[in-house]
């Protein structure tokens, strides 16, 4: 908390804090849980269309996804950032990470049903390469460890590598879950709560030390040890059974008829939730610390507020069903058993009264009043114009047969096989399309129905680094374009926006412009209502992401986006079906080369003009694609990113078995390398009517297993063992290094 | 009144929906039982058991270990020696592995054990489909198995303890109720990684007790139910299916294990 | 050729300790400790003369201690980790597999990284602090390790694993 700050807070209460008061304001305040250098920026987001149900503010938001036996089913999604602890505890940061994000979609009343991760590391071949190689190691494992046990199929995600990323390695976490649209549970207490007694039960783990502070730790720059003790120990086992005896106690609720508000756990701990869970219902709360169950006899009131216990959710319910509820958390799944001092407790009581109090041990540990809590702290911080990135080199040297292995057997361009082998993709039994089979994975989440839900998650910190504002820009359309690929429609997206600094004016120039690419490339790439933008529906902020010599990270927007594929629609995938098929390029090339894997790989080359973003087409394109799918016009699809066409189709002739692709392209660097989003469609020839102006045949499938073009051929069967094998011999067997 | 079948969900198991669905699609009651819902399942008179996959209690000292050691198990024990069909699943193979109904030749003791996968350059957790062939004793005597036939059979895994071991002396009987092994896509035995994912002994990724109504397998059938669940890259038939149907509704590889117990207890009543 | 020993433990609560405890204590309660802490332990065979880089060699890998959440101990053979309190009595058993991956991959990573290591083998400790008192502590450890049937033991699986006591 700064200076200014604290007077402020002094002067809402007419006193001076007491510690808790001053630890859960300095909490709430912080830039983690606050946004008070983004808020009023992020305004400008689109956040509402027909089918959203719940926008930004609570734990997820919530749109509409299908109707199935008469019974209406919603999408909740989730997007966070875990970027601090898992830079200096990889395997625990990653675990809570995703264990957080997971809470933010059960808690409003959803089943979970998949989970996205998207990885920044930092160069595993450079100065600080055997620490980024440890942190890789570590978050997957933390990953896997958390999700496999959790029974959350992994869904997919990326993983970068950047120096830029050295000291601070980026996890970026996304959870979807499926809600009936009936019992989609709210996180504030009811008004009912204003007529009769209602009372806050505590479930989970007990309450102890660790995490304390968390919230300001990620507002803090990382510095040696600091923040050791800030590092929450992630609980899958805990989790599952916490959300399964959840799951029983909010049907009972619902199926009585009783109104009630559910919330988890994060940051600042009990004070956060009981505080928000009262001023939000705009009523009060006494909360009495001495009923709440502890591992650690004798915390300080501050501590034991405002800990960040993992595992732990909040109810509000009448006061005349708490006594079952109680039972079936301590009776019917035995937690006490299971894990030593975690049971359910009532350990407040709401009152009409709008003042937070806690006591402990009789003695009053803060008394605050509710307008307290609706104030915040919004600051509007100054910008910097930002430097132009070197230009284009002059000359393209281009030699497909060299330069394709180049870039395929580079760290940027090899498989991510070896990361996705350690991820359960398939628990749950309804997943049909997992990573490395199509551009999006996709799932068929309500039992009994055939419509999909397609996920995908982007953000190219090469784009970010040249131009901020296409970075934005092009996180969405290319996780657009990867849902779009398997034939879903696009319904709604999660974005976390990952900068440096916010005092710093050329980071938060950045962090305006990445904003406004986001906001444009939403509003051209909606799919419903006519007019209406693809709708942002939860997200995240993380600032401070740099090191303690003033290192930003490049700027990271990262978003992800969900669709539907309707019923009686077959998805997509990228695996090459027949010789003689023929290959169409949506996208004409153009000469906007900077950030593409050829120049970072072949050439050596950082900087140049990145690609423009161009809306109408790109929503074109889109719907082009979306309806040849349907109509079942599509043998296999790919979308073009990173690589180029050439990497596309080699990827697409490295996902299959047998056939080839000849380009009816000669050694031309733009046409080849030029990463111009596109897509690329293998279409029988009995298909291929009339094209649209953006699309034009550009080559036909062959059985030879190559990527040929016009005097050129490259054998991807010779490089495929390498491709798929180089991270693992990098990272986890520590080979070349 | 079709016959039920008990799926047990422990803490921490979580794939104990699907496979109850799997059951169900054959024409089988499949419930789940929570753990300690000991009273219940004994009570309802179930015509087998299946031990879902998962992590029951974290994986923790051990795989199935603390599972192992839970009271549900004395049933599911009684019944086994009874000659009930029992099916473990993963986890759940690991769990009759710990209680020591798999291998059984001294139910009860301990005889053999799913150890942390072997594969080069590599530890951990493994998730990746596998080809299976079920030999013909197996087909013969295990229920689960009895509609396998000799075909190749694609089935997912995802596990980090999948490596059957028997103490040396004991490879040779072993080798009579290793009845469901790793082979390549084109039904070759197989004899190291890639094709045997783990290390496993024998090749086994699935073992039964000399009766032939137990058996733990480490793949996952419940994974492979229907068409739509075959990765459209497979190599072998069912991949080139699944390519030329898309996701259009059949039964995938994983059904046959479902049917033959199916098939069954229809015979027995 | 000389072996150091490394032993390793969280800071924080261990939950795989605790699940054993309970499970002791449910199963096998008179095998069941007052205490009962879990290590990962290393076991490295360094090339003559270099047992003294073992400390350098660990500092490059988190994967095998990170400082953040760990504390270290190196041993000598039978040497147990300090730290234990005097009240109880302690015995200690190791297990470990005949054959693992972990212990595998690190022989080769570290010997590939120009470490001057032969071997790397990597099990568990279990050290049980029994009451004072307590007749056959070292005894009641490996009866709670060696798993020979479902009522017996429970740390170790005798078929794929072995259990040694650690004193």
């Amino acid at each position: 908390m700064t200076l200014d700050e604290a007077e402020k807070l002094a002067e809402l209460f007419n006193r001076m804090p007491t510690p808790l008061e001053f630890h859960l304001f300095d909490i709430m305040w912080s830039e983690h849980c606050s946004y008070k250098s983004s808020r009023k920026y992020l305004k400008s987001l689109p956040t509402r269309a027909s089918q959203v149900v719940v926008g930004p503010g609570e734990d997820a938001g919530v749109v509409s996804f299908c109707t199935h036996e008469g019974e209406a089913y919603d999408l909740v999604v989730a997007h966070e950032s875990h970027n601090h602890p898992s830079q200096v505890l990889p395997v625990e940061g990653a675990a809570t990470g995703v264990g957080g994000i997971v809470r933010d979609v059960y808690c409003m009343g959803a089943d979970v049903v998949g989970t996205l991760d998207l990885l920044r590391f930092g160069d595993p071949l450079g100065a600080h390469g055997e620490r980024c190689r440890g942190i890789a190691r570590g978050v997957v494992e933390g990953i896997w460890k958390y999700g496999n046990a959790l029974g959350v199929p992994n869904l997919g995600g990326d993983t970068e590598f950047h120096p830029g990323f050295d000291d601070n390695c980026l996890v970026n976490v996304v959870a979807l879950g499926i809600a009936r649209h009936d019992r989609v549970v709210h996180s504030f207490v009811p008004k009912e709560a204003g007529t009769e007694p209602y009372v806050f039960i505590l479930v989970g783990k007990p309450t102890d030390d660790t995490g304390f502070g968390g919230a300001t730790f990620a507002s803090a720059d990382l510095d040696g040890d600091q923040g050791m003790g800030a590092v929450q120990v992630a609980d899958p086992f805990l989790k599952r059974m916490l959300s399964q005896a959840n799951r029983d106690v909010q049907d009972f609720l619902f199926d009585s008829g009783v109104a009630f508000g559910f919330k988890d756990l994060g940051a600042g701990g009990i004070a956060c939730v009981t505080s928000e869970m009262a001023a939000h219902g705009n009523l009060g709360i006494h909360v009495n610390l001495d009923e709440v169950p502890v591992s650690i006899p004798g915390l300080p009131p501050e501590v034991a507020a405002c800990s960040e216990t993992q595992e732990r959710y909040g109810f509000a319910v009448p006061e005349r069903v708490a006594g079952e509820i109680l039972d079936i958390y301590n009776r019917k799944y035995e937690f006490p058993r299971l894990f030593p001092g975690a049971r359910a407790a009532v350990i407040g009581r709401f009152t009409n009264d709008p003042v937070y109090r806690v006591t402990c041990e009789g003695r009053e540990a803060a008394c605050a009043p509710a307008s307290a809590f609706t104030e915040g702290v919004v600051y509007e911080r100054p910008t910097e114009p930002l430097p132009s990135p070197p230009p284009d080199p002059g000359e393209l040297p281009c030699d497909p047969g060299r330069d394709v292995p180049a870039m395929l057997l580079s760290i940027h361009g090899c498989s991510r096989n070896a990361v996705w082998s350690y991820y359960d993709s398939e628990v749950r039994g309804s997943t049909l399309l997992r990573p490395g089979e199509s551009d999006a994975c996709v799932i068929r989440p309500v039992p009994g129905c055939s419509a999909g839900l397609a996920v995908a998650g982007d953000g190219n910190p090469w784009y970010g680094e040249l131009d901020p504002y296409l970075g934005g820009a092009h996180a969405v359309g290319e996780a657009v374009r990867n849902v779009v690929s398997v034939g879903a429609v696009p319904l709604c997206a999660t974005d976390c926006l990952n900068y440096g600094s916010p005092e710093s004016p050329r980071v938060m120039r950045r962090f305006l412009r990445g904003i406004e690419g986001i906001a444009d490339a939403c509003r051209h790439l909606g799919f419903g209502e006519p007019g209406e933008p693809l709708p942002i529906v939860s997200g995240n902020v993380s600032f401070y992401n740099q090191s303690s010599s003033g290192k930003s990270i490049p700027p990271s927007p990262i978003v992800a986006v969900f669709g539907r594929i309707d019923e009686g629609v077959t998805p997509a995938d990228m695996v090459l079906r027949t010789p003689g098929n023929k290959i169409i390029l949506l996208g004409p090339r153009r000469r906007e080369l900077g950030g593409s894997l050829y120049y970072r790989t072949v050439l050596g080359h950082h900087g140049g003009q990145a690609p423009l973003f161009r809306g109408e087409e790109e929503a074109a394109m889109a719907r082009w694609v979306m309806e040849r799918v349907r109509s079942r016009d599509v043998e296999s699809a790919h979308d073009i990113s990173i690589g180029g066409l050439a990497g596309a189709s080699a990827e697409m002739i490295l996902a299959s078995s047998g056939p080839g692709i000849r380009l009816e392209i000669g050694v031309d660097p733009v046409l080849l390398y030029s990463e111009t989003p596109g897509y690329l469609l293998e279409m029988k020839p009995s298909r291929v009517a009339s094209l649209p102006d953006f699309a034009r045949v550009i080559g036909t499938v062959t059985d030879d297993g190559c990527l040929s073009g016009d005097g050129w051929s490259v054998n991807l069967q010779e490089i495929k063992g390498d491709w798929s094998d180089l991270l693992a011999s990098v990272i986890w067997r520590e080979e070349g290094v | 009144m079709k016959p039920l079948v008990a799926v047990v969900r422990f803490p921490g198991s979580n794939c104990e929906q699907e496979t109850a669905l799997a059951l169900e699609s054959c024409g089988i009651r499949g419930r789940v039982y929570n753990w300690n819902d000991v009273g219940s399942a004994a009570g309802q008179g179930c015509s087998g058991w299946v031990l879902p996959g998962g992590f029951s209690f974290q994986d923790r000292v051990r795989a199935g270990a603390v599972a192992a050691r839970e009271r549900i198990m004395d049933i599911v024990f009684g019944d086994a020696l009874k000659g009930k069909p029992v099916l473990g699943i993963c986890n759940g193979a690991q769990i009759l592995v710990e209680s020591g109904l798999v291998p059984g030749w001294t139910p009860g003791c301990i005889e053999a054990s799913l150890a942390g996968n072997l594969a080069p350059g590599r530890t951990g957790y493994l998730s990746r489909w596998v080809f299976l062939r079920a030999d013909s004793s197996g087909v013969e005597r295990c229920p689960w198995l009895s509609c396998l036939g000799g075909e190749t059979v694609p089935v997912p895994i995802a596990h980090a303890e999948g490596r059957f071991v028997f103490r040396d002396s004991d490879l040779d009987r072993a080798e009579s109720l290793a009845v469901l092994k790793y082979v390549s896509p084109d039904g070759t035995p197989a004899d190291c990684w890639p094709d045997n994912p783990n290390g496993s002994a024998l090749a086994a990724a699935g073992v039964m007790n000399p009766r032939g109504n137990v058996l733990a397998m480490m793949p996952h059938p419940e994974r492979a139910l229907n068409l739509f669940h075959v990765p459209p890259n497979l190599p072998g038939p069912w991949g080139h299916l699944r390519r030329k149907l898309g996701t259009d509704p059949g039964p995938g590889p994983g059904a046959a294990f479902f049917k033959g117990l199916a098939r069954y207890l229809e015979v027995q009543r | 050729m000389t072996n150091v020993f490394l032993a390793v433990r969280l800071k924080s609560p261990d939950p795989e300790a605790a699940t054993a405890l309970c499970t002791l204590q449910r199963v096998l309660p008179t095998c069941a400790p007052e205490e009962l802490w879990r290590y990962d332990f290393w076991e490295f065979s360094m090339k003559s003369g270099n047992s003294g880089c073992v400390e350098e060699m660990i500092g490059h890998f988190t994967d095998i201690v990170n400082p953040n959440k760990h504390f270290r101990f190196i041993l000598s053979k039978g040497q147990h980790p300090s730290g234990e309190s005097q009240s109880l009595s302690w015995a200690g058993v190791l297990v470990r597999d005949h054959r693992d991956s972990r212990s595998d991959n690190w022989s080769v990573v570290l010997a590939r990284r120009g470490f001057p290591v032969e071997k790397v083998r990597w099990g568990v400790l279990w050290r049980f602090g029994f009451a004072e008192g307590t007749q056959d502590p070292v005894g009641l450890a490996m009866k709670a390790a060696l798993s020979e049937t479902r009522e017996l033991g429970l740390l170790a699986n005798p078929v794929s694993q072995e259990a040694l006591p650690w004193n």
